[in-house]
């Protein structure tokens, strides 16, 4: 399922490591809430849509506030969280030259319904609650 | 040792003999051991085929690959070719049987090929020239879609993503001085256009001209500017894991993530088409869908039709998400036209 193999220091792993610990930076220190931008969704018909509340939920987690991030969307405070510990663990990995974990091919399809899946349930809770956000 | 999948034709360093899982699309090779007794097991890591006419001697530590990738030196004699059907022959062995594609130009100049085909030309550049191999490129990726992604290595990401990091920055840089130029024309344009807009939607006309106003400021454009190359590298990257995901959803990620990206980046190189003012930003997302769904279809061999699938996949539940909301607003004005309230979350 999972073998654990020795690569390049600094390879595709380590470049979505930076683009996390980018994300958790921006919604740390920059004021992205600040942006006028609506969903167009949320704006044409006052729907949210499945990744509505995301930009809050980072930045509600950036800052500590995981129930915020929670409330904005489970999916995103999910999503933010599983982000920056991986940002956190590969960076670590590389810098000790440690192997990295490939899953397999039936693992690598499992994760991905996964995520469909908490997406879909994450649309259908910002749906009966009406979006905080 | 470098060894190769047989299924993907990536290489990745492996410390031991036996069954191994490829790195790059996790699929399982099996590497015998040469030394040990005929009947073992098969050589290469290609489980069912023929052995060898006789075993080699054990390869130095990250010099000679294991599963046929070409070695800086000449390959042992007696080595056979691997069996059919698992890509290019690596440089130096015999002639291959069939089912084989071209060799690489360098032969067993000492580069691991990682997979069948050439480079692009943007991968040649220093022997081609910057501009020359950047143009050809272009022209293949966005021309000639089909041959070209059927025949480029995809072990060459970075050359994928440093082409489509400077497509989508000059793009990108374009797209902010036109807007510039015309920014007081579209907000009049967008004032009017709201006004137009239904009293129903007034929350959203009121959002589009905001959203207007602030995309055609001056802070917003220079910003825009600024972090476009930046901007260039997150998106490809982003983008090539969101479609590498639905082509696992499909079963269409046959090569791994490299195959991925290099089409992702190469098809990006469409975004300089946003040099052409007004209808350039227009035809760049049709074109790009375009290649993407070649590129995956060549580079994957999975097929146009599990191709388009992982790039429309997106946009048809965009679709049905819209008529979704559609159904649920229209739905719910009708059920507060008979209640005399509004659902929680829905304003009309």
């Amino acid at each position: 399922m999972i073998a654990w193999r020795r690569i390049a220091r600094f390879g595709v792993p380590e470049v979505f490591a930076l683009i996390g610990l980018l994300s958790f930076a921006f919604a740390r220190f920059l004021p992205v809430l600040a942006l006028p931008y609506t969903c167009p969704m949320k704006g044409a018909f006052g729907i949210p849509c499945a990744t509505c509340g995301m930009t809050h939920a980072f930045v509600a987690l950036a800052r500590g506030d995981l129930s915020g991030a929670l409330a904005a969307s489970p999916f995103g405070a999910l999503l933010a969280a599983a982000a920056w510990a991986y940002a956190a663990a590969d960076l670590t990995r590389a810098g000790l030259d440690l192997p990295f974990p490939v899953l397999d091919l039936r693992l690598q399809r499992a994760v991905v319904l996964a995520a469909a899946v908490a997406l879909a349930l994450n649309w259908a809770w910002l749906l009966s609650s009406g979006s905080p956000t | 040792m470098i060894a190769r999948c047989a299924r993907c034709q990536g290489t990745f360093q492996a410390d031991r003999f036996g069954v191994q899982t490829c790195p790059h699309c996790g699929g399982q090779v099996l590497l015998s051991d040469p030394n040990a007794p005929q009947g073992a097991g098969d050589a290469g890591g290609q489980a069912g085929g023929p052995p060898p006419p006789s075993a080699p001697p054990a390869p130095a530590p990250g010099s000679a690959p294991a599963g046929g990738a070409p070695s800086s030196s000449p390959p042992p004699p007696g080595f056979g070719p691997p069996p059919a059907g698992f890509g290019p022959p690596p440089g130096g062995y015999g002639p291959s049987p069939g089912g084989y594609g071209a060799p690489p130009p360098w032969g067993g100049g000492g580069r691991p090929t990682g997979g069948p085909g050439q480079p692009s030309p943007f991968a040649d550049r220093a022997r081609l020239g910057f501009f020359r191999a950047y143009f050809e490129t272009w022209k293949r990726a966005a021309i000639e879609p089909t041959e070209f992604f059927r025949s480029v290595r995809i072990d060459q990401t970075g050359s994928a993503i440093l082409f489509g990091v400077i497509a989508s920055t000059l793009g990108g840089w374009a797209q902010s001085f036109w807007a510039s130029l015309t920014a007081a024309s579209t907000r009049a344009q967008m004032l009017e256009l709201s006004s137009k807009i239904p009293p129903q939607w007034a929350g959203f006309a009121k959002a589009f001209s905001e959203y207007a106003e602030h995309a055609t400021s001056t802070t917003s454009l220079v910003s825009q500017a600024l972090f476009a190359p930046l901007a260039a590298v997150v998106g490809i990257f982003v983008s090539a894991a969101i479609f590498h995901a639905l082509l696992l959803l499909v079963r269409g990620a046959n090569r791994g993530f490299d195959a991925t990206l290099t089409v992702v980046g190469y098809a990006w190189g469409i975004s300089l088409l946003q040099l052409i003012p007004e209808c350039g930003a227009l035809v760049v997302p049709i074109w790009m869908a375009v290649v993407l769904i070649t590129g995956f279809a060549e580079a994957h061999r999975c097929g146009t039709g599990k191709g388009a699938a992982a790039v429309l996949l997106p946009m048809a539940l965009l679709c049905v998400c819209l008529c979704g909301a559609i159904a649920l607003a229209f739905g719910a004005s009708g059920l507060g036209a008979l209640t005399g309230q509004m659902p929680k979350g829905v304003q009309l």
